[in-house]
């Protein structure tokens, strides 16, 4: 697969008479745009708003988030509007510095927050990025499943939409991404890195329509090797539960671009392994075997690094899986977040094995970060309650606000994106 | 400039008391230093004065632990110490114990930095290394020299305004806790730094340490299990409809009790599962699911076991600490005993 993504880079975003990029700036056709979602009938009440990098303005709610994407020839975010079609290949337009945020109208206690300026943007991804938030709300009768496919169509939709004017925007620097056939089973002296990559957890089982991998739920995925362009070029979208990392974090996957810089420098990337946390122990054991199978016996893995999504369970599922790559031979390394506990180095994951002794840690769940009152916000009027808090435990949005990082937008990055860790003394 | 204020503590052997004989000997101070105390002061040099050494037998001092930490610290805080030194108590186990206890003490009460030393063996290292900063030493006092020189080091540290937020570079055993940073590198890329020294054999450092696995033997059925008494306890929530007790639904620091007195299977109107870590729609559908009261009482009249206890206790194990799950733990075993229970079904989520 050879992929060339053409970006257009945007600083900001304002609404104008048509949509189009120029000279750095976003200009969007709001009543077009919002004409484009409106089409959707589970949707009510549609709006767009902006919100640029520096401004006093917090944007709550948030469902997800996507980087503006084209594809002319088709394979945009395959799976979800239209069918699956070969992506990972051929060329992508990117509106490079925007970004598009579906806001969730109903209560979810795993909503994201971002402020555009103050103590938080330099652990936030998105406020430096200018951001294009859909409201709405659900149409009358639509249940929470309808409205949150609605969202993730509304969210494809926009994206793919900034995505084209990106395509008529000169393009300053392209970037090619190749891993050939040729170059995955290359014998070389540098070590093959296989990526596990966990796509969702079914401790919450994903909607029978909920698109995650070409659309696919993934309610039953078993493991199986995808090109890391796939994952680049829009295949994956955050799960419904989204839970440590957006469908544009998939899209910039922070693991897979790392494994391509030093890929015939300091490894050869060997391939992605695609695996969910499985409800079931038997469900855990089978994905973990199959895993370590793929990336020992078809990629030919001597190491492997394994990432996991959504909470506690995948765990389990995660060292599960990294003895099964060690108990092959493959050296394992792991990213994973890090419970607080009572704040001793015991109980900092609800399960380790006793080999895990390459753990990267992407935060302290318990963390948390004041955010000063804002301006602004693009969002309900109160946050809250989110996971943790009592029923009732709201917020205004536009006040002083203890958050935690799990609820700073990209701020607790599971794939592997964030500067944030603990240090044991 | 006056001298930098210190306080040692010393057993009844090393303070010159006596043996094993002295080891009641009672808390007392003497100004200036004793015995080791006058090596120390040489460590320490010009700047520094060992103003008084505190004394107790080893088992007055284990005796009645807090009073003796209290009535230590009232002596030595007539001094007016900026540091107190104890020890080092080597691989001696009381010693370590009253060395951790008095300087978590004189921390905690004076707010006077307290620093003691031990050999890693030392129980007290286990007790007192998340509080107390212990120098590590050899085993036994033939390494004397050696680890008051390791002292002396640390107290010019900390005097010169020193927090020793790395123990482990100090010399001391880590605290064995762990704090939030911001790292100059991504998790991806220190993952795969971490995993390229790995395969080529070099050095590398965690940053989530494996923690110790407690090994439980299980034990045998003193019982037939046809005449046993067995419980049925869980951590998936479970508590009566409405939850009266406010069990938190995570991060849980106590448990719930369930009567089951003469229910033959759990319906939806007397309890519900609460807990935040897991989809609770099938459960709440029917939470025999989750602790199966209906087959017990099935397995009860068949006559397999002999009875079944009267009491669920269940609590939310999402995120839950370490040291709140081996409390719960405790308490709902030692419940469990004195209510005659000989056997336990676990259910988990």
């Amino acid at each position: 697969m050879r992929l060339e993504f053409r970006p257009a880079p945007v600083y900001r975003a304002t609404f104008g008479a048509s949509t189009r990029i120029h000279d750095g700036t976003l200009t969007i056709a709001r009543d077009e745009l919002r004409a484009l979602l409106n089409g959707d009938r589970r949707l009510a009440d549609v709006d767009i708003e902006i919100a640029n990098p520096d401004e006093d303005c917090r944007i709550t709610d948030i469902f997800d988030v996507f980087e503006p994407r084209f594809k002319a020839n088709g394979g945009n975010f395959p799976g979800v509007l239209e069918r699956a079609a070969r992506v990972g290949d051929g060329q992508t337009a990117v509106a490079r510095g925007a970004a598009v945020m579906v806001l969730n109208a109903m209560s979810d206690r795993y909503k994201l927050t971002v402020d555009m300026r103050g103590p938080s943007a330099r652990f936030s991804p998105y406020a430096h990025t200018a951001n294009v938030c859909i409201r709405s709300n659900p149409a009358p009768g639509i249940d929470r499943a309808g409205y949150y496919r609605a969202l993730k169509e509304a969210g494809v939709r926009a994206a793919i939409y900034l995505g084209e004017a990106a395509s008529h925007a000169p393009s300053e620097d392209s970037e090619v991404l190749t891993l050939s056939p040729s170059s995955l089973s290359e014998r070389s002296t540098l070590p093959r890195i296989a990526y596990i990559y966990m796509l969702a957890s079914q401790q919450m089982p994903t909607e029978p329509d909920e698109p995650i991998l070409y659309g696919d739920n993934v309610r039953n995925l078993l493991p199986t090797i995808l090109h890391p362009n796939e994952v680049l070029d829009g295949a994956v979208l955050a799960p419904y539960w989204n839970f440590g990392g957006d469908t544009y974090t998939a899209q910039n996957h922070p693991m897979i671009r790392e494994l391509y810089t030093r890929h015939g420098r300091d490894l050869n990337f060997a391939g992605v392994i695609a695996t969910i946390a499985a409800e079931t122990e038997a469900g855990r054991s089978r994905s973990a075997i199959m895993a370590a199978n793929l990336a020992h016996d078809t990629l030919g893995a001597d190491a492997v690094v394994l990432t996991k999504y959504g909470g506690g369970i995948p765990e389990s599922a995660t060292m599960e899986t990294y003895d099964a790559c060690e108990a092959l031979g493959m050296k394992g390394a792991i990213v994973i977040w890090t419970h607080g506990g009572d704040g001793s180095v015991e109980g900092s994951l609800t399960f380790m094995s006793p080999g895990a002794n390459a753990v990267v840690s992407c935060g302290l769940n318990e963390e948390s970060i004041d955010l000063p009152p804002v301006a602004r916000v693009i969002g309900n009027a109160s946050i809250g309650p989110l996971i943790m808090e009592s029923e009732g435990e709201t917020r205004p949005s536009n006040g002083p606000l203890h958050l935690r990082f799990l609820f700073l937008a990209g701020a607790a990055d599971q794939l592997g994106g964030g500067f944030r860790s603990v240090e044991e003394y | 400039m006056e001298s930098f204020r210190i306080v040692h503590y010393l057993n009844q052997f090393f303070g010159q008391l006596g043996g094993e004989t002295a080891a009641g000997a009672p808390p007392q101070i003497k100004p200036g230093a004793i015995g080791s105390g006058r090596v120390l002061q040489n460590e320490l040099g010009n700047g520094f004065e060992i103003v008084a050494t505190a004394l107790c037998g080893d088992n007055c001092f284990a005796d009645a632990p807090e009073a003796t930490a209290d009535e230590l610290v009232g002596l030595i805080a007539e001094f007016r110490p900026q540091l107190v030194i104890a020890g080092p108590a080597f691989n001696s186990g009381r010693y370590g114990q009253s060395c951790g206890m008095l300087c978590a003490a004189l921390q905690d009460r004076l707010g006077v930095p307290a620093i003691t030393g031990m050999h890693e063996e030392n129980p007290g290292v286990d007790q007192f290394r998340r509080r107390v900063l212990i120098v590590r030493t050899g085993a036994t006092a033939r390494s004397m020299a050696e680890a008051l020189r390791s002292l002396a080091a640390l107290a010019r540290r900390i005097a010169a305004g020193d927090a020793i937020d790395r123990p482990a570079e100090a010399g001391c055993f880590p605290h064995g806790m762990k704090r939030p940073v911001v790292r100059d590198k991504t998790a991806a890329q220190r993952a795969i730094d971490m995993l390229l020294h790995k395969l080529a054999g070099q050095p590398f450092a965690t940053e989530v340490s494996v923690p110790r696995f407690d090994r439980v033997a299980p034990v045998k059925l003193a019982t037939a299990l046809s005449a046993a008494n067995v419980a049925l306890v869980t951590d998936g929530g479970l508590v009566v409809k409405g939850n009266p007790d406010r069990m938190p639904n995570g991060y849980c620091d106590r448990f719930t009790t369930i009567p089951i007195g003469g229910l033959e299977r759990f319906t939806t109107d007397l309890v519900e599962a609460h807990h935040g870590g897991y989809d609770t729609q099938f459960v709440n559908q029917d939470l025999n699911r989750l602790v199966p009261l209906d087959a017990m009482r099935e397995l009860e009249r068949e006559g397999a076991i002999g009875h079944l206890h009267e009491t669920v206790y269940a609590t939310a194990g999402l995120g839950m600490s370490l040291t709140n799950a081996r409390k719960i733990g405790r308490e709902i075993g030692a419940r469990l005993r004195n209510e005659g229970v000989q056997a336990v079904i676990l259910t988990s989520t």
